[in-house]
């Protein structure tokens, strides 16, 4: 309503000619709900149009048609143009726009990033875009690590909006990265007060829970880390990565049973494509710290059978994608679509970038941009050739951009990858040198392990041991279950003297 | 489908250090918290029953039951049936064809008690994944038993008329319950009752002296049962 209310409002200020012509037909039909006709009357009075004010006006009528004719994208096009003007009224209506959108359809963020490459007035920012337009400029300083003026932004973001949440739980990362934990935690709980208004709740709380882990990691609080490590379900895609973390917490418990029993379940066959090579060393190390010597050696020879062949071709896939990087992209897409032929060995890798929030929802926008692109295809008869083409090479661009930046994106993941595989690989060493026994000493020493409680005893999945309650005892006898995952828990005796 | 099941030869510990004992030979075991908990709750139920060892009748029952379990393994129930029974076509063709009036005393009640204990729990996985607990149980207990004479095979002198007579019996039995939440099982029982019965009591004449022996049903029932 508002974006026809101020283009009727404006109407005087078109100049004259073709496109004044093009323009009033075009807020004829709109006002007649006709967004197919009133479409590529508003292109023709945009592309003819000498006054930029006038330019924009008809791009608003455009980028509103399209809108409403469900091609998101391509409208995002036209309202950045608006945003980008430097025209107060016409930014907001720019901005409401975009966070309209961005509500039905989660934008990419390069198309969102745009946005904010200029100076924005803030006075300028309407009620209804205040949400969207501080959560994803924050987002960008949280981006570049600028944590003071991303934790000012996220702080503006009005409760009602429905992105409230996600800057609560953004500030309660950028507190904890900032080292207040008690703020943190506290950001982290308001956020999941509210959790329930978003669209992916219970992905949301996931997330927070397994922040709020961490921080308590941290804080050497392992039994509440291990508590909200718990909270992750099974059928989680998260569940892997906290039982992988909450390992760690019972190795610093001094759990060597626990931490092994949850590497059991990371080692199961169910698992064999997941990508968790630190789970080997600090099953090596449990076992070293156990004096079972005979079973770190076991570790580390897995580690190396599996890992050994990823180190080669990962830097020759990341060495391509930094010259060309559609080209990790495509593989990744393909790996994901389950098409890949090539590229065995690393496997565990393009599964971990498969399955990274940041591929998922650029994969997620791709298809969206080709449903727009495929939906042109059978276009109105009425649309002019070279408007359907205008649209067309937009959302073509569109996915190239969107390629380009998510190929960058994952081939820096990548990169990260191959530096931890290769930390991993020289631990892998000092441990077959048995000369980390004096490492796990010095971090004992060093996180003051002794004070943390010894006494609490855990059964499997993550749960403490509750006085009276009932449990059920499943033997393993090489059998892996599919219900008994993240329950498993070793039963042995160190074998160190004294 | 996969099956597996855990015996449990002792009284399930409720502390860890009692867990370590159990499955010690076992260096990777799963501990959790029990799916189906019996200990301290009631079992309300009932089942279709039929006796399956008769020549000639059929005998169908409908039962109920109330239970109590003491811990998972011990528990306790009272049962009641009631049914009726029909004639075998072998019956009435040796009625009709060849005059022969077989003897026939048909169960029409029964009710008491038994004690259960549960030595096996188990799970089956079905194709889809599911998963289906299950535990095993046997029972012995006893209670009275009512018998329906009929005396069809007395002529018409007999001053005997059509009644039923109650006998004690005893009872041992094996059962499952499937638990497909957890508070609803479906349950099968095979029952073995052995009764007492007087000979004099069938006899077409009454005051007919006679003496003590035993008879048998076994009984298979199914049903349902919900935990309270």
């Amino acid at each position: 309503m508002g974006v026809r209310t101020y283009m009727l409002s404006s109407l005087l200020s078109l100049s004259a000619g073709s496109a004044f012509a093009d323009y009033t037909s075009g807020l004829r039909l709109f006002n007649a709900k006709n967004y197919t006709s009133s479409a590529p009357e508003f292109y023709s009075a945009f592309q003819n149009a000498k006054e930029k004010k006038s330019r924009l006006q008809a791009a608003l009528g455009l980028a509103t048609s399209l809108q409403r004719l469900g091609f998101s994208y391509a409208a995002t096009e036209y309202f950045a143009m608006l945003v980008e003007s430097g025209h107060a009224a016409l930014f907001r209506e720019g901005l409401e726009a975009y966070a309209a959108i961005d509500e039905l359809t989660p934008l990419s963020r390069e198309t969102i990033a745009r946005l904010f490459k200029q100076d924005v007035e803030l006075s300028g920012v309407g009620p209804a875009a205040r949400g969207f337009f501080f959560y994803y400029a924050g987002r960008e300083y949280f981006q570049r690590k600028l944590w003071r003026q991303a934790e000012e932004l996220f702080k503006q973001v009005p409760p009602v909006s429905a992105l409230f949440p996600k800057a609560l739980f953004h500030l309660g990362i950028v507190s904890h990265l900032s080292g207040n934990a008690t703020m943190s935690e506290r950001y982290f709980d308001k956020a999941l007060e509210v959790a329930s208004t978003l669209r992916n709740s219970d992905w949301f709380r996931e997330q927070v829970f397994l922040n709020l882990a961490r921080l308590h990691y941290e804080k050497q609080d392992f039994v509440r880390a291990v508590e909200f490590y718990a909270k992750i379900p099974r059928d989680s895609e998260n569940w892997l990565t906290a039982v992988l973390e909450s390992a760690w917490a019972f190795f610093l418990m001094e759990k060597p049973n626990n931490t092994l029993g949850n590497i059991h379940t990371l080692h199961s066959p169910f698992f064999e494509k997941r990508f968790f090579p630190e789970s080997f060393i600090l099953q090596a190390t449990s076992f070293l710290r156990l004096c079972r010597f005979d079973r770190v050696k076991t570790s580390v020879d897995e580690f190396d059978r599996r890992y050994g062949p990823v180190f080669n071709q990962l830097r020759e896939v990341i060495g391509t994608a930094e010259k060309n990087p559609e080209f990790i992209y495509e593989i990744v897409r393909d790996y994901k679509m389950q098409k890949l032929e090539q590229y065995q060995e690393i496997g565990t890798v393009l599964d971990a970038l498969s399955r990274t929030d940041l591929f998922k929802q650029g994969l997620a926008t791709m298809e969206k941009l080709a449903d727009e692109e495929k939906r042109l295809v059978t276009a109105p008869s009425s649309w002019p050739r070279p408007f359907a083409d205008k649209l067309r090479s937009l959302l073509e661009q569109k996915q190239s951009r969107l390629v380009q930046d998510l190929g960058r994106s994952l081939q820096e993941q990548g990169q990260f990858y191959l530096r931890y595989l290769n930390e991993l690989g020289a631990q892998a060493k000092l441990i077959t040198a048995e000369r980390l026994l004096g490492r796990i000493e010095a971090l004992r020493q060093e996180l003051q392990i002794h004070t943390t409680p010894k006494k609490e005893n855990f059964i499997g999945g993550l749960q403490p041991l509750v006085l009276g309650q009932d449990l059920e005892y499943w033997p393993f006898e090489g059998e892996y279950w599919e219900d008994e995952l993240g329950g498993y828990v070793y039963n042995i005796a160190s074998k160190c003297r004294g | 489908m996969l099956k597996k099941i855990l015996i449990l030869l002792c009284l399930t510990p409720t502390v860890l250090h009692g867990a370590d004992e159990l499955f010690e030979e076992f260096e990777i075991r799963v501990i959790r918290p029990r799916y189906f908990t019996k200990r301290h709750r009631f079992e309300i139920g009932a089942q279709f029953a039929a006796i399956t060892n008769q020549t000639f009748v059929y005998t169908y029952l409908l039962a109920a039951n109330v239970g109590y379990h003491f811990s998972e393994q011990w528990g306790a129930e009272l049962v009641g049936a009631y049914g009726l029974s029909l004639e075998k076509t072998e019956k009435q063709i040796l009625d009709k064809d060849f005059d022969i009036n077989t003897q026939v005393a048909t169960t029409e009640r029964y009710y008491g008690g038994n004690v259960r204990w549960t030595p096996m729990y188990g799970k089956y996985q079905l194709r889809n994944g599911r998963l289906i607990y299950f535990d095993t149980f046997l029972s012995a207990g006893g209670g009275l038993l009512g018998i329906r004479q009929r005396y069809d095979h007395c002529g018409e002198g007999s001053t005997r008329s059509p009644g039923v007579f109650d006998y004690p019996f005893f009872e041992l039995g094996l059962g499952q319950r499937f638990f497909v939440s957890q508070s609803d099982s479906l349950r099968w029982d095979l029952k073995g009752q052995v009764y007492t019965v007087n000979s004099s009591d069938s006899a077409c004449v009454e005051g007919t002296e006679g003496e003590n022996f035993f008879a048998p049903n076994i009984t298979l029932q199914l049903g349902y049962g919900r935990f309270l």
